[in-house]
């Protein structure tokens, strides 16, 4: 077992046969545990092909599809056994992975124990999937009403076209109407094997015995062959610009700059997605001239401006954007912004208070077992060491920043959502 | 005081101060409450208060210079946040900084931290004996607008539409954001001179949390510097208006109806049965095992989202789902027939067993987060109670199905609000 320690937070980590990563963060004192099992399956890996077979292409939105069935196991609903143990359990699908959680006061081993049952085990009908369609045609209604999902979603498809990371996580009707029985367990038989699964557990718990009982769970598990992805190469187009209408109330702006491609694994990836997280909170965040002067100005508001940045290995993104009575003049001030930062010093002048702030909020993380078990997930599944978020902000200065803005935030290669208020 | 989640002193006149040491985070926490009675158009002026208060100090004039400083603190959470509580309104000043020992050179920011928060208190921006005008009329700017842009969430709206059909003239349905029809008139003395007199008389609760550092409680028992005077909050009083019963309907550009449900329980966090009505949410509707999410959304598939909750100080329960306006009656039926399986005690042991062991699962886990504890110490502080948790497990262990079929009886339904696709060729 390796481990790894930061600021009196240790990461035990293992490899269970036939091939699963385990990662275990002890918090002494601590009442809750949260455990996280992550498979390599998202959205984005609408293509792919197994050994020996030709390659096929999914339907959008069948690793958010089998995310829902697999909660309806053959040993009765999930959440009941969960809850006559006192747990309470989840789960949810990105671009890059689907993962199934839950948080537990007590019993936390028999709760593992059904948690690796559950997604490891399921048994999926016709007529369950016939019910899962109508249940997730209404989620996608629901979220049709959601501002910030809506304009996530338009700035997403205006950065990337019909690509997957252009299409919501969950499908639209149409591809949820074209998911059968045949489709799930295929794309199951391909994700969900232990090799393409990571398994992380933080709080209170005794390391060994989790240890002893995950692997007997996993014992007479066969891995197969991975599936090869072809993440990221098919249909993309963009930039550009899409309005939608919304019964809203002001007009929102969501400026998007995006690549695909490799940018950089591991701790190289991380290192980036923290340069474009200072160079950001430098240009737009709350102690900025830019938030002030335009905060006073009535052009950007508290509760709704912000930015946001995606880092995995495929693809990155930043989001810039809020509500505001005047898109275009915002949409300018922005690119103005962008364009003066490569001209004056201001990265330089503010990068020690940024840099500061953005420590100080990664250690108050480790506070929550939530926070922690995430921040551990959010670097290794990304290939870094487990404390790689820390580690990160040693020897980083503002000739790093410099370099990223050189490269990143291009307004040539900006794609535009605009959500204007009107009918549906 | 509230059991051993904290200690508790008296500062002075209605100031308690709460302290809780715990060694397991690497932060500092320090929250302060002030409640004042919800009261209309007052509401509104404590609103306003409430965000110039983040607008700057004397010092820190500026939004770039006093978020600069909470940068430099290492990105200190500082917040200032009015919430309606019951029929309290509450300024909330809540500021977190990471302990010494997890620093570099373990720099000790708890000092600049609390005499920040004295400042933001004590010595706001302001001019002319007032808050500054600039200031303010930003403020009711960006306040309109922000109140204008609630509706965008379809289902907060229906909820406060619900409210408002359900409380009439009660202060409980006053939001705590204020209405900006009340803003001729305010400037910018009135409101200093408000914020001085809720300084001075207002009930203060002051609650430091988290790692000890040396000297920690003195530093932040010193915060409260200003001269105090007593005045008594009333009450929280869950004796609303017996209900009525009405069915409201509204068109609205949505593509998912959203159906609000309001009841009246009659039962407040003293009463002998509230533990019997928590655990009768539970059941009813509180999470993903009860008897609406399983029967309404996942056996009969009308709603991707079902749920209640309760606002305990009002002696409200509400349910919420997210439906297709077709299946309006079969869901409303559906919710009703769930509500007389609890009435009538038809449940399974084991679901009463496992939704009490979820209850007393939140309960302990509050240790695990600071902030929950606190609010969960001061809610009941705000409805006259000092029970600690523990006793709270233990109420929660007496209760049997009996008991949560009488809350059940108790629990009346009063309103039912239906927001509906105005696009849709479904009407009421």
């Amino acid at each position: 077992m390796e481990e790894s320690e930061y600021l009196g937070e240790r990461v035990y980590t293992c490899l269970v046969p036939p091939g699963l990563s385990l990662y275990l963060l002890p918090k002494p004192g601590f009442h809750t545990a949260h455990a996280l099992l992550s498979v390599g399956y998202g959205s984005l890996d609408r293509s792919f092909r197994l050994l020996g077979s030709s390659p096929q292409t999914a339907p959008d939105g069948v690793a958010h599809f089998l995310e829902h069935r697999l909660f309806a196991s053959p040993l009765g609903d999930v959440g009941d056994r969960f809850a006559a143990l006192g747990a309470e359990v989840n789960a949810h699908t990105t671009y890059t992975n689907t993962s199934y959680f839950f948080t537990a006061a007590t019993r936390v081993e028999e709760c593992l124990e059904f948690l690796l049952d559950f997604v490891l085990n399921p048994q999926f009908t016709a007529e369950g999937v016939v019910r899962e369609r109508a249940i997730i045609t209404r989620e996608l209604q629901l979220y049709g009403d959601s501002l910030e999902w809506i304009s996530f979603i338009r700035a997403l498809q205006a950065l990337y076209g019909d690509h997957p990371l252009g299409v919501d996580i969950a499908g639209t009707p149409a591809s949820v109407a074209a998911i059968d029985l045949d489709l799930l367990q295929r794309c199951y038989g391909a994700f969900y094997r232990p090799g393409n699964m990571r398994l992380f557990i933080g709080g209170r718990f005794e390391v060994e015995a989790v240890v002893e009982r995950v692997g007997r769970c996993l014992e007479g598990c066969a891995e197969g062959p991975s599936p090869l992805l072809q993440r990221g190469t098919d249909g993309h187009q963009g930039p550009l610009r899409l309005s939608t209408a919304l019964p809203v109330a002001l007009p929102r702006l969501c400026l998007g700059f995006g690549e695909l491609g490799a940018p950089a694994q591991g701790q190289a990836l991380l290192r980036r997605e923290l340069c474009a997280e200072l160079v950001l909170d430098l240009l737009f965040g709350a102690a900025s001239d830019f938030y002030a002067r335009h905060y006073e100005s009535g052009l950007i508001d508290a509760e709704s401006f912000g930015c946001e940045v995606y880092f995995e290995p495929e693809f990155s993104f930043c989001l810039i954007g809020g509500d505001t009575p005047d898109p275009a003049g915002l949409e300018a001030e922005i690119l103005g912004e962008l364009e003066r930062a490569r001209e004056t010093d201001t990265l330089e002048k503010g990068f020690a208070r940024a840099a500061r702030r953005a420590y100080g909020q990664a250690v108050q993380r480790l506070d929550q077992v939530e926070g922690a078990v995430g921040a551990v997930f959010g670097a290794v599944s990304r290939g870094a060491e487990p404390f790689g978020l820390f580690e990160a902000h040693r020897h980083l200065g503002p000739p790093e920043l410099r370099v990223f803005l050189a490269a990143h935030l291009l307004p040539a290669r900006r794609g535009v959502a605009l959500v204007m208020p009107g009918a549906l | 005081m509230a059991g051993a989640d904290f200690s508790r002193q008296e500062l002075g006149p209605g100031v308690e101060f709460f302290v809780r040491a715990d060694p397991r985070f690497k932060t500092i926490r320090v929250d302060l409450f002030l409640a004042a009675p919800l009261r209309p158009r007052a509401h509104t002026r404590l609103a306003l208060i409430g965000r110039l208060l983040e607008r700057g100090t004397r010092r820190l004039p500026d939004l770039r210079r006093l978020n600069g400083f909470l940068d430099e603190l290492f990105g200190a959470n500082f917040a200032v946040e009015v919430e309606a509580l019951g029929h309290h309104q509450l300024l909330h000043l809540g500021l977190e900084v990471v302990a010494p020992p997890y620093l570099p050179g373990r720099e000790d920011l708890l000092a600049s931290g609390v005499s920040f928060l004295g400042e933001v208190l004590a010595d706001p921006a302001a001019e002319d004996g007032g808050f500054r005008r600039d200031h303010l009329r930003q403020e009711k700017k960006a306040l309109a607008a922000h109140i204008h842009s609630l509706a965008n969430d379809k289902s907060a709206y229906a909820h406060r539409r619900c409210l408002e059909a359900m409380c009439g003239a009660d202060p409980c349905a006053l939001p705590a954001h204020g209405d900006p029809a009340d803003f001729r008139g305010i400037d910018g003395r009135r409101l200093l001179a408000d914020h001085q007199g809720l300084l001075a008389t207002a009930p203060l609760a002051l609650f430091m949390s988290g790692q000890p550092t040396p000297g920690a409680e003195a530093l932040v028992g010193g915060l409260v510097r200003w001269p105090r005077r007593p005045a008594q909050v009333p009450p929280a009083d869950p004796a609303l208006p017996p209900p009525r019963d009405q069915e409201l309907f509204e068109a609205h550009e949505v593509s998912q109806g959203r159906l609000v449900l309001g009841y009246r329980t009659g039962i407040g966090m003293g009463d002998p049965l509230y533990p019997a009505l928590l655990l009768f949410n539970a059941l009813f509707g509180g999470d993903a095992q009860s008897l609406l999410f399983r029967q309404v959304r996942e056996a009969a598939g009308l709603c991707y989202h079902i749920g209640t909750h309760l606002e305990p100080l009002c002696g409200l329960l509400f349910v919420e789902a997210g439906i297709d306006p077709d299946a309006y009656g079969a869901v409303c039926a559906q919710i009703e027939a769930q509500h007389e399986a609890l009435r009538q005690g038809e449940f399974a042991e084991a679901d009463l067993s496992a939704s009490r062991l979820l209850l007393q699962r939140h309960l302990e886990t509050l240790d695990d987060s600071p902030e929950a504890l606190i609010r969960f110490c001061y809610q009941q502080r705000l409805a006259g109670l000092d029970l600690p948790r523990s006793q709270w497990r233990e109420r929660l262990d007496e209760v049997d199905a009996a008991a949560v079929a009488m809350a059940a009886a108790l629990v009346r339904r009063d309103t039912s609000f239906f927001l509906y696709p105005a696009q849709g060729a479904w009407r009421p």
